[in-house]
């Protein structure tokens, strides 16, 4: 092929080239995409709550917290007027409570993106 | 460094699962991705969208596959490259086509005097092969090693498909009076 012909078709392209504006492509091809991780951590979250179902069950955590709360009930003033019994269990709601308000938020910003 | 920005936007997508560096890779291809397929559907947007669509879908489930041997470039026109051909396969088990007569579908023998001279016109007188050649090579810039790698073809096999639709291309423009007036 001459030169000159190959000069030809190279112009030819190069005027016919254009750039493709996104106009919502990208947004419609984020919205489509498989969403891999959620469906991981829900298989995470089901497995974690199967073992520990089992757990509970093999050492006998229904009795155990059927006797705790028997014991709550039963002694719920002694509780309130000790002291030192109302500080373990100040402590003890406010480690709940600090685990529960850490895995929320580290829920939502896992779930950010 | 666009090959390192490439790279590290990857990176952060299969180990942080970081989709929005997948949101910037998708941004910065879906214009030379989209542009493909409209030359091999000879400007069919709907088609070369959806076409488009299923590539980066594809590259994004299939992330974890990139091992660095290519460009992201490159990898990502291999995966349009293999899209459209599953789309032609399916097409012609849908229309029960031999492939010459797929080619003839994108393809005319015609002359069409006084036709727009537009590059799908143009177009249209190569075969399937020859266009992505062509395209690939004036249009995406991209070597013949590169388009080898992409086709899957040997670097021969490209350089002939070059030579042919160089020839069409030069004989149809000839025809339309592009050369003459310059």
């Amino acid at each position: 092929m001459e030169r000159r012909d190959e000069e030809m078709i190279s112009l030819f392209m190069r005027q016919q080239k254009t750039e493709v504006e996104d106009n919502g492509f990208s947004r419609r091809v984020m919205h489509r995409l498989p969403n891999r991780s959620k469906w991981a951590d829900r298989l995470f979250n089901l497995l974690v709550a199967a073992v520990s179902l089992f757990l509970f069950y093999i050492f006998d955590g229904v009795e155990l917290v059927w006797n705790h709360l028997e014991g709550i009930g039963t002694n719920v003033f002694d509780f309130l007027t000790a002291i030192p019994d109302r500080f373990d269990l100040g402590i003890y709601i406010l480690v709940m409570t600090g685990l529960t308000f850490g895995y929320i938020g580290w829920a939502y910003l896992y779930e950010e993106d | 460094m666009q090959q390192l920005n490439d790279i590290s936007l990857v990176a952060q997508v299969i180990v942080f699962r970081n989709n929005r560096a997948f949101d910037t890779l998708v941004k910065k291809y879906q214009s030379s991705v989209r542009r493909f397929f409209l030359h091999q559907t000879l400007g069919d947007k709907e088609l070369s969208d959806d076409l488009a669509q299923e590539t980066f879908i594809k590259a994004y489930t299939n992330l974890s596959s990139f091992k660095n041997l290519s460009s992201f470039s490159t990898w990502l026109y291999r995966i349009a490259y293999n899209v459209f051909y599953d789309y032609l396969r399916r097409k012609k088990e849908t229309d029960d086509l031999e492939t010459t007569q797929v080619d003839r579908l994108y393809q005319t023998t015609q002359e069409n005097v006084g036709a727009k001279l537009d590059v799908y016109e143009s177009l249209k007188q190569l075969k399937e092969e020859e266009r992505v050649c062509i395209t690939l090579f004036y249009m995406e810039d991209l070597a013949i090693d590169k388009i080898a790698a992409v086709t899957g073809m040997p670097v021969g096999t490209v350089k002939s498909h070059l030579s042919r639709g160089k020839e069409k291309l030069s004989n149809f423009l000839k025809r339309n009076g592009y050369g003459e007036t310059r």
